[in-house]
């Protein structure tokens, strides 16, 4: 790897504390030797390590698995930990995600909107039979088992729901990930519910027919999540949908 | 250094909005404004092309274009497309305008998130997933643009039309008549439909493409694939209507002239 000239990195960081009523909306320039291979992640941490303690981010697994440390990065959502700094040019912007409520920094609270959203599209299973521990489990079919894993990749970061214009401008919009999470559910044999209860789930202003195809969703997604297609298939589903009946309810 | 204005909604309560009503008959309501914008539009611009054609039938000289013009209105083909076709124009705009945003806050946060996105991924070097320049919000808010000049221009064009066709204000009979067709256009109107023309082919071009893209026609394409196919369509319009508004104007004699015998 030719990393022959180490640049001196130049941070601009988004710094505010919403707890602290002093505190006031800036940007903070910080300066940091590039190191070989040096993520985000790394760069952050030796900021808070080495300049200013008070910094706050989020970071669990560093390896694009736990979606907490997505931030806005020369305004695109992105993971901080995947991104090198030597894929960026030497003046680095970075703010908190938007459409998330802010913890302090470059940290928001994406948990409660996941939360709140799963409620919301009740994405889980529910299930045709009660568990019968004893009973051989049911085959799937590997094409939906894939289908379903492609869905389910989905990391919860909120890169998408930060990139996507129309849940930038109305709060009530399920997003893109709630979108896929809806998708996930819907493709899956073991759930009891049919198109028809899904339909008014999804087909509304807020749901799929809110999406206005700009698809930053899917250029911005670090898992590299195949959007376009969990659109195009609820669009699809809402026509059969509309004639769909609902699932007889739970005995 | 600059405020950013993401702060604003950064402190927003994203997650605390309360679950809307599930409701199966708004639901529905939802669904068939989508079918009438898409399918509007994707009709519009099955109209606009075989509307290229139909006037084109003016490459064949003035006569070609009055006896096919004699042609529809005399078994009562043209005057059900006039109207028709305008009701489909308003509907589309009706149906369209839907999503556009309202307040002024919102449409600046749109510009502001497409500006920041495609100008972020210049900044970006090659990288792992960041290499897409983003220009599809762009896209969109030019669909946006022109659409509602559209809405104006077109407006003007269609009231022409329904004029020409039902009435005798101008020419000798009920009806489009080559002569004062060129006429018109001849005096100053080429400006007009050039303008006209040009939204349209972008307008068209776009709106194809995200048709297709919301509702997975060729989802097996790649999105630069369909949009290289959308601009194909967009350039090969304009430059078939360009060649009928040169010889309307009178910019080019008729090129087919001699097969009628005039």
């Amino acid at each position: 790897m030719s990393q022959a000239a180490q640049r001196t990195l130049k941070f601009e960081i988004f710094r505010y504390n919403p707890e602290d009523p002093a505190s006031k909306p800036h940007m903070q320039a910080f300066e940091l030797q590039e190191t070989p291979f040096m993520s985000l992640f790394i760069a952050l941490n030796k900021l808070r390590e080495e300049q200013d303690p008070t910094l706050q981010f989020d970071f669990v697994c560093r390896s694009a698995v736990c979606g907490s440390c997505g931030m806005m990065v020369n305004g695109r959502p992105a993971l901080a930990c995947k991104t090198l700094t030597s894929q960026l040019e030497r003046t680095i912007r970075l703010h908190p995600l938007p459409a998330f409520r802010l913890v302090g920094d470059l940290a928001v609270d994406t948990g409660s909107w996941f939360r709140g959203m799963t409620e919301r599209v009740q994405g889980w299973i529910e299930a045709k039979a009660p568990f019968d521990p004893d009973a051989v489990e049911e085959r799937m079919d590997d094409e939906v088992a894939r289908a379903i894993y492609e869905r389910e990749r989905c990391i919860e970061c909120g890169c998408c729901v930060a990139s996507c214009a129309v849940a930038n401008t109305r709060p009530a919009f399920v997003a893109p990930a709630g979108l896929n999470r809806i998708a996930r559910f819907m493709m899956d044999p073991r759930d009891r519910r049919k198109t028809g209860d899904w339909f008014e789930v999804f087909a509304s202003d807020e749901g799929v027919f809110g999406c206005l195809g700009l698809m930053a969703c899917q250029d911005v997604c670090p898992k590299e999540l195949p959007l376009r297609e969990v659109y195009a298939y609820l669009r699809r589903k809402s026509l059969t949908g509309i004639l769909s009946r609902r699932a007889k309810p739970a005995t | 250094m600059r405020q950013p204005l993401d702060v604003i909604d950064a402190e927003r309560v994203a997650c605390g909005t309360p679950a809307g009503p599930a409701d199966r008959a708004a639901a529905r309501r939802e669904l068939y404004w989508e079918i009438l914008s898409g399918g509007s539009g994707f009709l519009l611009t099955v109209y606009i092309w075989v509307h290229v054609f139909d006037v084109g039938s003016l490459l064949f000289g003035p006569e070609g274009f009055d006896r096919l013009a004699e042609f529809l209105e005399g078994f009562y083909i043209a005057q059900p497309v006039v109207i028709l076709v305008t009701l489909l124009f308003l509907a589309h705009a009706v149906a369209a305008a839907r999503k556009i945003p309202a307040r002024a806050r919102e449409r600046r946060r749109f510009n502001r998130l497409a500006r920041e996105l495609a100008g972020a991924d210049q900044r970006w070097r090659a990288g792992e997933g960041a290499e897409r320049p983003h220009e599809d919000s762009r896209l969109w808010v030019w669909q946006l643009r022109t659409g509602m000049l559209i809405l104006v221009l077109g407006s003007f064009h269609v009231g022409l039309m329904i004029i020409d066709t039902f009435t005798a204000v101008w020419g000798e009979r009920h009806g489009m008549e080559a002569a004062t067709t060129m006429e018109r256009v001849a005096a100053g109107l080429s400006w007009f439909y050039l303008v006209l023309l040009v939204l349209l082919a972008i307008h068209a071009s776009v709106g194809v493409y995200r048709l297709a893209l919301k509702w997975g026609v060729a989802a097996g394409r790649s999105r630069p694939a369909l949009k290289r196919f959308a601009r194909i369509f967009g350039i090969a319009f304009l430059a078939a209507g360009i060649f009928v508004l040169a010889v309307m104007a009178g910019w080019l004699p008729p090129p087919f002239a001699f097969l009628l015998g005039s």
